[in-house]
Formats: structure tokens, C-alpha cells, sequence
């Protein structure tokens, strides 16, 4: 065998092995859902196709899943939307004006980021308490910007320094105020990155466990990974069929956003520097 | 347009003294180059103008009114960059428009404005596209347009020309003087080319360490530089500069005999203290044979020779120094060999060792 069908070989299996451990648990959840048994597995039981896992996740009012999932998007979007652009108008002065102890900030931000949730999920319920906050979508919204914000920040400070300095010059020089340099250039120019970075952040918000288990109580705000995970005390047995459904159903809004953002993603990669 | 006045301007970021006691007035409808090495403060100073960059202490003015405090968007000057600093994400048209769409022109007044521009400079066909699809001479022929658009007080150039190709720089240098004639427009043109500066300038301030060298027009600037480091910053190949002791009638240079002494320098160092001096001889002044009488003569080994299409470089050898020719096609003689050079005593430059200023 020649050397490059070798390596085409092993690069093929090094793929294909990547891809199984990646997306089995995907695979299992997807059969899962769409067995009429979920103990398909056992030689006892046949795989048998249907769908009413996932008629009961959405139709099924007793389940909640709908709420959950619009509670979910509700949150992890405002909050991704806020966090992005409050982490791109620090981005903005830190990148760009002068400004003592830049990197102490930058730093501190990453130091706080790097809290256990769990140490300050106490204090939280106690001043959600007090303000009378604990299951609304408050409640959820302003940690998770925090939360999002020093991982967007640091994504947007590197790439805000990449871009010359000399377009913000040319800027000024054209008439341009502070603000309209950020959102006339800084912000149109970094499109792709305050993009990707939204989406990040979405996903974190989306993803969160901790904060949503404590700060909510019923239907009214509480997200999907919280709701799905309770589902198992709602009936005497756990309900492998819905969860399952649920899940999958849960993974849709994230891949949507994923496959549209990702043409801009890439356009924006690749779209050429100020020099030439 | 607008005359410009510098008034003691300083400059310094954290400790290093960027701009020294700059003292200048640009004059209402010139081309000013401001020439020096990287580093000299010469951009410094145009962002000084444009209001980038706040000054420590002193004055610009522009057109009577002082521009200290005024903010950069206020200033109405236009400034042409050197990696162009176009805008990627908009097309040529909505650059070349955005000045005025955020002075917040009319939109139809913007289209007539930007449509001359554009077919002036032969951009009608590229308006539609963006910045990354372009050449580098149709991009900074769009950063051109783009401070044409504004009808500013005062132009700025922050080095134009070096990142486009030599043919390229020549044609662009061409049209920026081209334009600069017909608007009669105030411009401030930064640049280290001295060839650029040279052929550009009405007139040329030489920049050196934060501080103006000399100020002049080209022909002053190159045959009667005010100090070494003028002398040698302008002219290519560079200028030699033989450090020399004077002995009675002769002058020496290095462990060498030297060359004897001509009577307009003796008039010349006659009230001077210091017998160390250095030359300047410029290498399109030296020459192979005797042109007049009062021609200083003198031994010099050919280390090699380079040729520059309508003449050859010569580098020699005299004493400690190395020393270029430049006034001939081909050499007389062969690398290696001894030649016999001759140069005008009215063609060099004396320059006093210590304070590096000219003596004549």
C-alpha cells in the first residue's frame, strides 16, 4: 500500500472514531426518544418507531415543556444579547482609550468568572428574596449576563485589538463621536465576532443548571435543563421516553442558530484585512 | 483652506519626549513634507493636527483659531493613511460618503458630491464593491477620494505611498501633486522618503529625534544642508562624510595623507578652534578626471562597483573611510586597483565634528 492511502486510511478511522464517541449519547438519545419502549436495549423487549414521546413533551400540558423551552430562550437570549454588548462597549474602552490597569481588569473579570457557582447561589436566592425576584425571568437574566460577560468580554477584546487602530483614526477624522466610532465601525467591523460570541453566550445561558434549579420554582420561568431533569418526579417511574424527547427537542433551537450564524461565522473569518 | 502654526508644541508618552519645542508655520495652500526616520515624531505631529493625540503644552493653529481643545470631528481637517483605513464592511461608495452622511448631508447632495469624486478618480466602476476587492492603488486612490469628498481646511498624509509598488508610488506622487496644484489645498505630507520628499515638497522640514533639523525648500535642503545628519538623510546614495583633521595645508583623513587644503576652507575655519572636521562630499561630485584648475585631487582603492542603469556606484577606499562615487558610466579602473579621483572644493560641505554643523 502506497503511503498516502495509509494515511488517508488513518486519518478516516481517527474521524470516524471522533465522530461515534462524540455523538453516540446523541444517537441513543434520538432512538431512545422514538421507541415505543425505552428499555429497547433489553433482548426481551423489540424497537418499536413512534411518536408519542414526543406529542406528550409538546402537547402534554401536565409536563410543562413548552413554557420551559420558551423560558429558556426568553432568558438565555436577553441575557446573551445583554451581556455581548455590554462585554463590547467595555471591549470598546478597554481596546481603545486610556485607561490605567487594563489588564487588572481583564484579569479580575476572568478571576471572578472562575467562582464555583455553587459558592454564590446562596447569596443569590437570599437577594432574589429580598427583591422580590425568585421565579421571574429577572431573577435568571442578571446572572446570567454577568455570568456570560468576562467569557465575552476576553472573545471581544482580542479581537477588538486586532482591528487598526487607524480605522478608528480615519473615523474621528471624519467626524465621528466616541459612540459612532463603536457603532458605526468597531461593531459592524467585528460582526462576526460579536455573533459568535452571542451565540456562545446563548449556549452557556441555555445550558445552565445551577442558578435555574435555585432561583425558580415552578413554570413561570423555570428553563429547560431544570424542567427536564424534574421530570422524573412528576411520575412514580422516570420517564426515559419524554426526557429523551424533550432533549432533543431542547438541542433544535441551539442547532438552528448554530447552522444560521455559521455563513456569517465563516464569511467573517475569512473576509480580508484592512491591508492589501 | 488654511494656513497652519505650530507655537512651542511638546509632546512626550510617559517619558520619552516625542515632540520638542515645535516651532512652525505652514503656509496657506503649500505641500509641507515633514521628513525623518521612524520614530522622529513626525506622525506624531499630523495627529497633533487631526486632534488624535493631545499635546502637552503650546499652540496649533489653523487659520487664527486655535485648535487645542477642539474635538477631531470639529477640526475640518481630512487625513489619508497609510494602510488606507478603509471602512471593510461598507462599499467604496458608502466610504467615500460617510464623512458626509455623518456631517448629515443630504442624500442627494452626497450622491452628486461622491459621483464627481469617484469619476475624477476613476472609481465610477468600483463603487458598488467593497475595500478587499480592490488593488492596493484603487484602494488609496478611495482613501484619496474619501478626503476629497470633505472640502477640509488642511490635508494630512500619513506616509500614502509606502505600501503601494514602486511604479505604483511614482504615478500616485504624481496625482497627489496633480491635485494638490489644482485645489490649491493646504497639505501636510509625512513621509521617509527622502526621494518622495524631495520631488513632493514645496517646502521640507527634516525631523530628527522629536526636534526640526532644518526647514527649507528641496534645493536648500539638499545643497546646503544645516548639519550632518540633514546632509546625510537626503540624497541616495548617501552623502560621504570623511572625518578629518586639519594640518597645516592639508587636510587628513584618517592615517592617510590626506588632500591639500583649499583656499576657501582655510578662509572659512579661519576663526574657528577646532582643527576636527568632517567632509561632506556628495557622490555625483566626485569625478574621474580634472574639470577645473582649482580641483582637489586624491588616491582611492576601488573596493567594488554597482551598477544603477545610467551610472555606476563606485565604492572606494580612502583611508579609514569608505567613500561613493557616482559620476560616471563604468569605472576606469578595475576593484582593487588605486584611482585618482577629483572633486570641486565648491562642492563640499564642511561640517564641525563636535556640535555637527556646517562651517561652509
Amino acid at each position: 500500500m502506497r503511503e498516502e492511502t495509509v494515511k488517508t486510511i488513518l486519518i478516516a478511522a481517527g474521524i470516524i472514531l471522533m465522530l461515534s464517541f462524540c455523538l453516540a449519547p446523541f444517537f441513543f438519545m434520538i432512538v431512545t426518544s422514538l421507541s415505543k419502549n425505552p428499555e429497547f436495549l433489553s433482548p426481551a423487549a423489540n424497537f418499536k418507531l413512534t411518536l408519542e414521546n414526543y406529542s406528550s413533551v409538546i402537547f402534554k400540558e401536565s409536563l410543562h415543556f413548552i413554557d420551559y423551552l420558551r423560558n429558556s430562550i426568553i432568558v438565555s437570549g436577553v441575557s446573551a444579547v445583554a451581556g455581548v454588548l455590554t462585554a463590547a462597549v467595555a471591549a470598546f474602552a478597554i481596546t481603545r482609550l486610556k485607561l490605567p490597569g487594563k489588564m487588572l481588569i481583564l484579569f479580575f473579570a476572568l478571576a471572578v468568572s472562575m467562582f464555583p457557582q455553587i459558592s454564590i447561589v446562596g447569596y443569590l436566592f437570599k437577594l432574589m428574596t429580598w427583591m422580590g425576584w425568585i421565579n421571574t425571568y429577572f431573577a435568571l437574566t442578571f446572572p446570567y449576563v454577568a455570568w456570560v460577560l468576562p467569557l465575552s468580554l476576553w472573545i471581544l477584546t482580542s479581537y477588538f485589538s486586532q482591528i487598526p487602530k487607524e480605522l478608528d483614526r480615519a473615523a474621528y477624522v471624519d467626524g465621528c463621536s466616541r459612540l459612532k466610532v463603536l457603532t458605526k465601525i468597531i461593531m459592524p467591523v467585528a460582526m462576526p465576532a460579536v455573533l459568535s460570541t452571542m451565540l456562545l453566550a446563548f449556549i452557556f445561558a441555555f445550558n445552565e443548571f445551577m442558578f435555574a434549579l435555585i432561583l425558580t420554582s415552578d413554570h413561570h420561568a423555570r428553563t429547560v435543563p431544570v424542567g427536564i431533569a424534574l421530570f422524573q418526579g412528576l411520575h412514580g417511574e422516570i420517564p426515559w421516553g419524554d426526557i429523551m424527547a424533550a432533549s432533543a427537542v431542547t438541542t433544535l433551537p441551539v442547532v438552528i442558530l448554530t447552522i444560521i450564524f455559521q455563513r456569517r461565522i465563516i464569511a467573517g473569518l475569512t473576509r480580508g484585512a484592512v491591508k492589501g | 483652506m488654511a494656513g497652519l502654526e505650530f507655537k512651542s508644541v511638546y509632546k512626550s508618552f510617559g517619558r520619552t519626549v516625542v515632540v520638542e519645542d515645535l516651532n512652525l508655520s505652514i503656509h496657506d495652500g503649500e505641500l509641507f513634507v515633514l521628513l525623518g526616520p521612524s520614530g522622529c515624531g513626525k506622525s506624531t505631529i499630523l495627529r497633533l493636527i487631526a486632534g488624535l493625540e493631545y499635546m502637552d503644552e503650546g499652540e496649533i493653529v489653523i487659520d487664527g483659531r486655535v485648535i487645542n481643545n477642539i474635538a477631531p470631528k470639529d477640526r475640518n481637517v481630512a487625513m489619508v493613511f497609510q494602510n488606507y483605513a478603509l471602512y471593510p464592511h461598507m462599499t467604496i461608495y458608502d466610504n467615500l460618503a460617510f464623512p458626509l452622511k455623518v456631517k448629515k448631508v443630504s442624500a442627494e447632495k452626497i450622491r452628486g458630491i461622491v459621483e464627481k469624486q469617484a469619476s475624477l478618480l476613476g472609481l465610477t466602476e468600483l463603487l458598488e464593491r467593497k475595500p478587499r476587492t480592490l488593488s492596493g492603488g484603487q484602494r488609496q486612490r478611495v482613501a484619496l477620494g474619501r478626503a476629497l469628498v470633505r472640502d477640509p481646511s488642511v490635508f494630512l498624509f500619513d506616509e500614502p505611498l509606502s505600501n503601494l509598488d514602486a511604479k505604483l508610488r511614482v504615478s500616485t506622487r504624481a496625482e497627489i501633486s496633480r491635485l494638490q496644484r489644482t485645489l490649491e489645498a493646504t497639505m501636510v505630507y509625512v513621509t521617509h522618503d527622502q526621494e518622495e520628499a524631495l520631488s513632493l515638497g514645496d517646502r521640507i522640514a527634516i525631523l530628527n529625534e522629536g526636534r526640526i533639523q532644518q526647514i527649507g525648500t528641496p534645493e536648500e535642503i539638499y545643497d546646503q544642508p544645516r548639519n550632518i545628519f540633514t546632509a546625510s538623510f537626503v540624497g541616495s546614495p548617501k552623502i560621504n562624510l570623511l572625518e578629518a583633521r586639519i594640518a597645516e595645508d592639508r587636510v587628513k583623513i584618517g592615517g592617510n595623507s590626506g588632500i591639500p587644503m583649499a583656499d576657501s576652507w582655510r578662509e572659512a575655519l579661519k576663526d574657528k578652534t577646532t582643527d576636527a572636521i568632517v567632509i561632506g562630499i556628495r557622490p555625483e561630485n566626485i569625478f574621474y578626471e580634472r574639470k577645473s584648475g582649482d580641483d582637489l585631487a586624491f588616491q582611492a582603492e576601488i573596493l567594488h562597483t554597482e551598477f544603477a542603469g545610467d551610472r555606476h556606484v563606485i565604492f572606494c577606499r580612502l583611508g579609514e573611510s569608505e567613500i561613493r562615487v557616482k559620476s560616471g558610466k563604468a569605472a576606469p579602473s578595475a576593484e582593487g586597483e588605486k584611482m585618482e579621483l577629483f572633486v570641486n572644493p565648491q562642492n563640499c560641505l564642511l561640517f564641525d565634528q563636535k556640535n555637527e554643523k556646517r562651517i561652509l
